[in-house]
């Protein structure tokens, strides 16, 4: 019953392999639902698939809530909820600006999971698509803003040929798609390849021409064979789709919305949009033929097709491939830390505690359907043997299972911030930064801004060889200069000083006992970092946040100022679901946020 | 458009896949008319030019020489330079005349002479064209690749550095007025892949795969009509690389044997990056595609300024960066500076031992300018921003190398600003390449005088 996360990859083009849960392999064994529950004691796990139920009642709710797009979109009139006709008489009910559309191009994940789902594992793994690129820690960001270099189209032409030559060896899963390719077919076969499997990649119908300039490309390849063998053909066919922009870049540039004033994505590229949020891939051929027959023109129809798309097992792939992003669990394994400091450290620690993290989010995202915001207040979380003895805890006694625990009432320890992989990768190789931990908290939990500091501030920390890191860091914030960040960023680190560079318990610094009190204008103040986490878990910012993330990470871009009323909009039916993320995906897909765009960028 | 006839293309892509790639020397005499003086076609013989560059700047009093003029010494900081001290002249004492500032960005103007573009944050894009590009641009056509990219460490900014000056430290200039970062590749074998693989002896498919170019030509321009201006741009980029890669395959393949595929990958062990293997791997793989001429241009990056690279091999045990602003007078960061400039060393002699067509040493026929983001890494203060320059430049560039010094230091050994202007060495370096060249940058770092202290 638990899905365990798909295992980590440090490198982008090896997880993009492994997206697909059906492709789960790992070579550290975690554990799942079963043996959690024989381990953790007094675990109360409800094992009846409560998350289905949840989604439903989230969705329920939402009914009610008056943000239905609907009658913003098009003209339809198919929503019979009473609360959207009274908000389309301003062209903008909700009073914001959609985020521009444009083009983005595909990740790496989505270019290898499209791969996978068009044309099979073998495909897939045969892959092999030019870097990400992330701005904003976003490799969505970058692919909505940068312009591909020519090694990098290069290095796509590479991928497709590569691709294609694992088609023409397994080529199964191509057949299955397009019943004609066989080494015997005949050249009509070319336009039946690029009418269904261009369909696939590019995420539309084809024009007539472009059928014809693709087959064309498989015809010439078929000449070209020493003896015109049809599949030699099919290489080149199946190269010019997949280094075609319209396969590289999706595209969302909508028609004009007269209800809105703005644009609305037509019923192909909502499909494409919402399938690469929900499952990571390229829009189904059942979805897009529900697109061209207008059953995803009302935010109803959205919502109902969000529902079943949630429930299908790669909106946990897709998720988590997010929050690798969001909560820095990539880099774990790369995180540098000084050996005769931290001895105990290595590449393989940090990949458990990427795993003792997606093991969490699992567990409140998809096994529970709990309120996200226990993410960063839980008292319990999983740990092996290995991170058991990191943390000074109980062993499990799983060996390198996982098992879940409840942390220990005297380490103050609650949810992510507690957890080894944040503290481990804000914090430097040496020491603890309380000046990282504090600044992602602001920026990445909370999405507030933090302007950089002064260039010409002396960041030179003073000396002070009797005092603790709090102590040294505290006299920044007698530097005016320097008080007005570090007083944002600083007091929150503060919190986890009873934990080491690498999430180790530790109680003194510098001979003298921690101390993690504090407080910042406008969060709050705490004792510890287990009352930090319930203030973050309060904060009404932190799940607006994890909405604007969601936009980053899954439409590559950040909210405008413009738009963050549409934020907060959808952050009240967050709110109003309990929290559930499960439900946020839906009412984020039936959003106008998602479903309007600005003019194109 | 070559410069040289030479074709094995037919023979070489008729052959059945799987021939075997000979390893060997460069022919080089091939290349060459028959007086060895000049190539084949009877062009002069090919200068090569490439930037190189350091991370988080170096400590002023222990990397600018004492001395000055012909008579330098090197300074502790340089010391590793000593087996090619006469290729290396240094140019110290000299302005970056950024006006925007956020740290470390502003230094990537070392490079091309412009503003960064502020993008939010500590996110800032490059404002021009690079001086690589620029040279590139005079050497349209003349080779099969316009230039190779490479970055040593694979580290990024733990904090949050972005925008396109970070992520690149070449910026090309489309036809449209966009700039597009030529992001490096970091694994050798990619490298080696994109400057030879396409002329491993395979069937001859080329008038296949251009044709899926100009396919993907006609699918770029149905896309373009509906986007806006940026993305525009973006098309734009998208359909010059989609040139480059056909010119690249039409190219006439060199007529020097494709070198063994390095075994290097740039693959960290127990979490250490494997920094001294990757920078002689790359260097090598740069080095064999000048003297076959497979390029003249490169961009070498050893790491990203801020990154979280650790310099493992010398026990740094703490972030370079981290150090640096522990001050200069920090013993990590002072080691990590002169690691860096070992490493810079290390590319030279590489250089310095591959023998050029006629029998020169590459660094002999070459051009490299190096800079990094900052001078004192912990103030990230960019006056007296520090300058290398290594090669002859084909007798361009002062031989044995000098240390131009713009201004003195002040009593403190510490002139915090600097003189002159950066860019007019990289106006300079232009003028190597294109003697009409009268400009480099733009607005308060634009250059019309070049630096010619350091010229022959």
């Amino acid at each position: 019953m638990h899905e365990r996360p798909a295992r980590a990859h440090t490198d982008p083009r090896s997880s993009a392999l492994k997206l697909r849960t059906r492709n789960l392999s790992t070579s550290r064994p975690l554990v799942t639902l079963g043996l959690l529950a024989l381990v953790a004691a007094g675990c109360n796990e409800d094992p009846s698939g409560a998350g289905e139920t949840d989604t439903e009642s989230g969705t329920g709710n939402s009914e009610t809530m008056p943000t239905d797009p609907s009658g913003t979109m098009s003209g339809t009139d198919s929503d019979t909820d009473g609360d959207t006709d009274s908000d389309t008489d301003g062209p903008n009910p909700e009073g914001f600006v959609p985020l521009p559309g444009g083009m983005r191009k595909l990740t790496s994940r989505e270019y290898t999971a499209s791969i996978d789902v068009m044309l099979g594992d073998a495909a897939a793994a045969a892959a092999n698509p030019p870097a990400d690129i992330a701005q904003e820690g976003f490799d969505a960001v970058g692919a909505s803003i940068l312009a591909l270099p020519a090694d990098t189209i290069e290095l796509y032409e590479r991928s497709a040929a590569a691709v294609a030559d694992a088609v023409l060896e397994s080529p199964a899963e191509l057949q299955a798609l397009v019943p004609c390719v066989s080494e015997n077919a005949n050249a009509a076969c070319y336009r039946e390849v690029a009418t269904t499997l261009g369909r696939f990649a590019y995420r539309r119908s084809l024009a007539a021409d472009e059928i014809e300039s693709i087959a064309a490309v498989g015809a010439a390849g078929q000449q070209w064979a020493d003896d015109g063998a049809f599949m030699t053909g099919l290489r080149y066919e199946l190269m010019a789709i997949l280094q075609a922009p319209s396969f590289l870049y999706i595209q969302e540039v909508g028609e004009a919305d007269d209800g809105s004033g703005y644009r609305h994505l037509t019923g192909v590229e909502l499909a494409s949009r919402m399938s690469f949020f929900l499952t990571g891939h390229t829009p189904t051929l059942e979805l897009l033929d529900a697109a061209e027959s207008g059953q995803l023109d009302t935010a109803e129809q959205v919502r109902a097709q969000a529902v079943q798309m949630v429930a299908n097992p790669e909106a946990r792939t897709a998720l988590e491939g997010f929050f690798s992003e969001a909560l820095r669990l990539r880099s774990l394994a790369d995180a540098p830390k000084n050996a005769e400091v931290f001895p105990e450290f290595s590449p393989e620690l940090g990949e458990m505690m990427k795993d003792e993290t997606l093991l969490l989010l699992y567990d409140v995202v998809w096994d529970r359907d709990a309120d996200f915001r226990e993410i960063f207040n839980a008292r319990h979380t999983y740990v092996n043997d290995a991170l058991a003895e990191l943390y000074g805890i109980p062993s499990p006694g799983t060996g390198e299972l996982f098992a879940r625990v409840d942390w220990p009432d005297d380490q103050l320890r609650a949810g992510y911030t507690s957890q080894g992989s944040f503290l481990t990768w804000q914090s430097g190789p040496l020491r603890n930064s309380p000046t990282k931990r504090g600044l992602y908290i602001q920026e990445r939990i909370l999405c507030s801004d933090i302007p950089p500091p002064d260039p010409s501030v002396d960041l030179e920390l003073p000396d002070g060889e009797d005092l603790t890191l709090k102590e040294l860091l505290e006299m920044h914030l007698d530097q005016p200069g320097c008080a007005s960040c570090h007083g944002l960023t600083d007091p929150l680190g503060f919190a986890f000083e009873r934990y080491s560079a690498i999430g180790a318990l530790r109680l003194m610094d510098n001979g003298k006992p921690v101390e993690t009190d504090g407080e910042v204008a406008g969060i709050g103040m705490w004792n510890d970092a287990r009352e930090l986490g319930d203030v973050l878990a309060a904060d009404p910012r932190t799940g607006d946040c994890l909405i604007e993330n969601l936009m980053r990470g899954s439409l590559g871009q950040s909210p405008s100022e413009e738009s963050l009323p549409g934020v907060e909009d959808l952050g009240l039916t967050f709110a109003d679901t309990g929290y559930s993320v499960q439900s946020l995906l839906v009412e984020m897909a039936a959003h106008p946020l998602f479903r309007l765009v600005d003019e194109p960028k | 458009m070559r410069n040289f006839k030479l074709s094995r293309r037919r023979m070489l892509r008729g052959m059945a896949g799987g021939a075997s790639v000979a390893v060997g020397l460069p022919i080089l005499e091939a290349m060459l008319n028959s007086h060895g003086d000049a190539l084949a076609g009877g062009a002069a013989l090919p200068l090569r030019f490439m930037t190189w560059y350091w991370a988080d700047g170096m400590v002023i009093d222990r990397w600018e020489p004492q001395q000055v003029g012909n008579d330098w010494q090197l300074s502790e900081q340089l010391m590793p330079l000593a087996n090619v001290k006469d290729h290396v002249s240094v140019v110290s004492g000299m302005q970056n005349r950024s006006t925007n500032i956020v740290t470390h960005h502003e230094g990537m103007s070392g490079f091309n002479g412009y503003n960064f573009e502020q993008a939010g944050g500590f996110n800032t894009n490059a404002g021009g064209p690079t001086i690589d590009q620029r040279i590139a641009d005079t050497l349209e056509g003349v080779t099969p690749i316009r230039a190779a990219h490479v970055r040593v460490s694979k580290r990024e900014s733990t904090d949050g550095d972005g925008g396109t000056t970070y992520i690149a430290m070449s910026h090309r200039e489309t036809e449209g007025g966009g700039l597009v970062a030529q992001t490096p590749q970091v694994n050798p074998q990619e490298v080696w892949q994109l400057l030879f693989g396409e002329f491993v002896p395979k069937p001859d498919d080329s008038e296949l795969r251009t044709s899926i170019l100009d396919y993907v030509r006609e699918d770029a321009g149905a896309l373009r009509g509906n986007l806006g201006t940026k993305d525009q741009q973006r098309i734009d980029a998208h359909l010059e690389g989609v040139f480059e890669l056909e010119q690249k395959i039409l190219a006439t393949p060199p007529t020097c044997d494709l070198p063994d595929l390095p075994t290097a990958t740039n693959t960290d062990s127990g979490g250490v990056e494997p920094l001294s293997e990757t920078n002689d791997a790359m260097a090598r793989l740069i080095a064999y595609a000048f003297t076959c001429d497979i390029t003249r241009v490169a961009t070498f990056q050893l790491k990203r300024f801020v990154s979280a690279t650790v310099f493992d091999e010398i026990d740094a045990g703490e972030i370079h960066h981290s150090a640096s602003h522990q001050g200069p007078g920090n013993a990590t960061y002072q080691a990590g500076v002169t690691y860096q400039m070992q490493k810079f060393a290390d590319l030279l002699e590489i250089f310095a031992e591959t023998e050029d067509l006629n029998g020169d040493s590459l660094l002999d026929t070459s051009i490299i300018y190096a800079t990094s983001d900052c001078s004192t890494g912990a103030s990230h203060a960019v006056g007296r921003q520090p300058i290398l320059l290594a090669g002859h430049g084909r007798g361009y560039l002062q031989h044995p190398g000098i240390h131009y010094q713009a201004t003195p230091w002040n009593d403190n050994h510490n002139n915090p600003n600097g003189a002159g202007n950066m860019s007019d060495v990289l106006l300079t370096c232009l003028q190597a390449f294109d003697p009409a060249a009268d400009s480099v940058g733009g607005g308060p770092l634009e250059s019309n005088t070049p630096l010619t202290d350091i010229v022959a």
